[in-house]
């Protein structure tokens, strides 16, 4: 009998499932084979654009034609994903879209020059249409990611940077909350979830480095620092916004133990309130944990080893009031941890 | 079997017979979603392990802030009595496995920490690669009495980065054999692979080594190692490419073949796959470009679709044998 069987004879036997057994389903392919059809992809996509580049030299010198031409190979590999035939169409589509991207982009970077606002503008337009439109999980996934980065773009250029990162969180957060409210979008909602994380994980990279470079040399210590806060606080604000979804997840939690859950979550955040990255990397193993996502869990402490590394190398503030931060952090947590089973009872386990 | 249950039920909801409002119930049931002692659990654990290595983290960086108002007695007081202190909780947590072996974690990193400040303080002269290359040495004894994959991974981590700074000085092996360019690359292929063959063969036997995930990253080092091999000695024609090609023939065969027959993975073979392909594009694409001819480039992007493709296929079909 296989895993199939066993899930369906369970879910029936509860009365959870609805109707016959679908006589052919589809095992969810593991992530790491989408990752290897990136790749392939990707790599596929640089060579076809050293072919265009190549043969057609003068012809892509024009803007027009780059735009035109990206707009045709977006709709050509539509097309191809659309009917799905093979693993080599399949294969093709994707190639032949980053490609065609590609050229769109820098198409619209040639026309946009002056300005990147409009630029950021565009490929974000572009993007959020190929998320919804786009049949393969695989290309909404990057489609997703580029999504985030031009949010956050848009909102660099209208000097909104602190909200790039909160903005993203919340993105992740809503879909890996609401991964199974539509059968419709579920696809949709976890392509996107997928791609915010990716997103999290370079944002976060050019903030430490903005953060540190940039502000030391044009700005005061204090406006520095109030950036930092902000950014800081709308995350504080997103973790919040989790937990509760979760509290709400949880019907049978008590007042009080949904009181003192809000209360662990706000200390937390009180005591790792200036260490970048530490908070997205909780969320991710959080809501990794809350729906049975191991890819998650090991992403969410991926981006905490990555965030570790960066934290040490940042330039906002010295080692020594980051020794104090984690030495806070430090005792907080293990404090937490003797207070768990004093406020929700059981005890603690042996291993 | 969790990630076989999980892809099961997602089958289903996509199939749309699990409606929205039970997929919550449905994931519970099937163990899926952590209930209150789970989520219990589940923070326990991580409050456990943040604290356990904030702190220590916090005790690294004060030492690397190097404060001038603060004597290098009370430095090397502070580090010894961490250290002191953890393995102090190791002995007295020793029945809860996950303190004690958070406990030697912490141990390990701070010795680390007061290798690096005796070096400094008393300006040993020692190059990097002895500082970590001691310091995997040192911990051993720790490494293996806690039977924790992620401590044996961070030793292993040490000898891997003690090798790098190794190369980066002397260039070959003592100074006398191996002196080539590649001899670091080599030098981590041997050591992960062999790292990866003695992984293997001990989880068979010990209970707590069985997690794949460990494995994975060790074939992830020894697979870039040798795929890097090639492709260097491929693009740079001073160099010998028979003895690389020949060892990753070797090497990709018997990959396939344990991770196929013997202890079916398919992570392992989708990396190798993934290698195959990125080294035969690279032969190629050597090729062409030595030919100049343009159109080249599009028969080098179809080529590496159907390859794509094939291991695509490939794998979709070993990971239906998987789940039937």
């Amino acid at each position: 009998m296989s895993q199939q069987d066993n899930v369906w004879t369970t879910l029936k036997r509860a009365d959870l499932v609805v109707g016959d057994k679908p006589e052919k389903l589809t095992a969810d392919t593991p992530w790491y084979i989408k990752t290897l059809l990136a790749v392939a992809g990707w790599l596929a996509s640089l060579f076809i654009l050293a072919f265009l580049g190549l043969m057609y030299n003068q012809l892509l010198e024009s803007v027009a034609a780059d735009i035109i031409l990206g707009s045709g190979m977006i709709f050509l590999a539509y097309q191809l994903l659309l009917k799905q035939h093979s693993d080599f169409v399949e294969h093709l589509g994707l190639a032949i879209s980053l490609a065609g991207q590609a050229l769109f982009i820098f198409g619209i970077i040639e026309w946009q020059s002056t300005t990147y606002l409009a630029s950021w503008l565009a490929v974000l337009c572009l993007n959020v249409g190929l998320v919804i439109l786009m049949p393969h999980f695989v290309h909404r996934v990057i489609s997703a990611f580029f999504v985030c980065i031009c949010l956050a773009g848009v909102m660099t250029e209208f000097g909104f940077y602190f909200l790039a990162l909160p903005t993203v969180m919340l993105i992740c957060a809503w879909c890996w909350l609401h991964e199974f409210d539509s059968v419709r979008w579920h696809r949709h909602l976890t392509a996107i979830g997928y791609g915010s994380i990716l997103a999290l994980l370079l944002i976060q990279t050019t903030q430490i480095f903005d953060s540190g470079m940039t502000f030391l040399m044009n700005q005061r210590v204090l406006e520095q620092y109030i950036y930092f806060s902000w950014s800081s606080l709308l995350a504080v604000a997103v973790i919040l916004y989790v937990t509760v979804a979760l509290i709400k997840q949880h019907q049978t939690l008590t007042k009080a133990s949904s009181f003192y859950i809000l209360l662990l979550a706000m200390i937390f955040a009180g005591a790792a309130f200036n260490i970048a990255g530490l908070y997205i990397a909780v969320m991710i193993m959080v809501l990794g944990f809350a729906s049975g996502h191991r890819l998650l869990i090991g992403l969410g402490i991926i981006f905490l080893l990555f965030c570790i590394s960066h934290y040490y190398y940042a330039l906002n503030t010295t080692l020594l009031m980051k020794s104090i931060s984690l030495f806070v952090l430090g005792i907080v947590l293990i404090g937490l941890y003797w207070c768990l089973p004093r406020l929700f009872g059981g005890k603690h386990e042996a291993g | 079997m969790t990630i076989q249950k999980q892809s099961a039920v997602l089958a289903l909801f996509e199939a749309g017979v699990i409606p929205s409002e039970k997929m919550s119930a449905a994931l519970s049931l099937l163990g899926l979603k952590p209930d209150k002692q789970g989520w219990l659990t589940i923070f326990e654990r991580l409050l456990l392990c943040f604290g356990g290595c904030a702190i220590a983290f916090a005790v690294i960086f004060f030492i690397a802030y190097n404060w001038a108002d603060m004597s290098r007695l009370s430095k090397f007081t502070l580090l010894q009595a961490s250290i002191i202190i953890s393995v102090f909780c190791y002995w007295r947590f020793a029945h809860t496995i996950l303190i004690g072996r958070l406990a030697l974690l912490v141990a390990s990193l701070l010795v680390g920490a007061l290798m690096a400040f005796f070096g400094q303080t008393y300006q040993t002269g020692a190059d990097s690669w002895q500082l970590f290359f001691y310091w995997a040495l040192l911990i051993t004894p720790w490494v293996v009495i806690s039977q924790f994959s992620t401590l044996w991974l961070v030793w292993l981590s040490l000898l891997n980065l003690s090798l790098v700074l190794y190369f980066d000085v002397f260039h070959s092996v003592f100074g006398l054999v191996f002196d080539s360019e590649n001899s670091l690359s080599w030098s981590l292929f041997g050591l992960n692979t062999i790292a990866l063959i003695v992984w293997e063969i001990c989880s068979q036997k010990i209970v707590n080594l069985t997690e794949r995930w460990p494995q994975r990253l060790i074939a992830l080092v020894s697979g870039w190692a040798i795929t890097s091999l090639v492709i260097y000695t491929i693009v740079d024609e001073s160099e010998n490419s028979f003895s690389p090609l020949f060892v990753w023939f070797i090497w990709i065969g018997l990959f396939m073949w344990v991770y196929r027959r013997l202890r079916t993975d398919l992570f392992m073979l989708a990396g190798a796959c993934l290698s195959a392909i990125i080294v035969v594009v690279s032969m190629l694409a050597k090729q062409i470009i030595d030919t100049g001819e343009e159109e080249a480039l599009l028969l080098l992007s179809v080529v590496i679709i159907g390859m794509g493709a094939g291991a695509t296929y490939w794998l979709k079909q070993v990971h239906e044998e998987i789940e039937s």
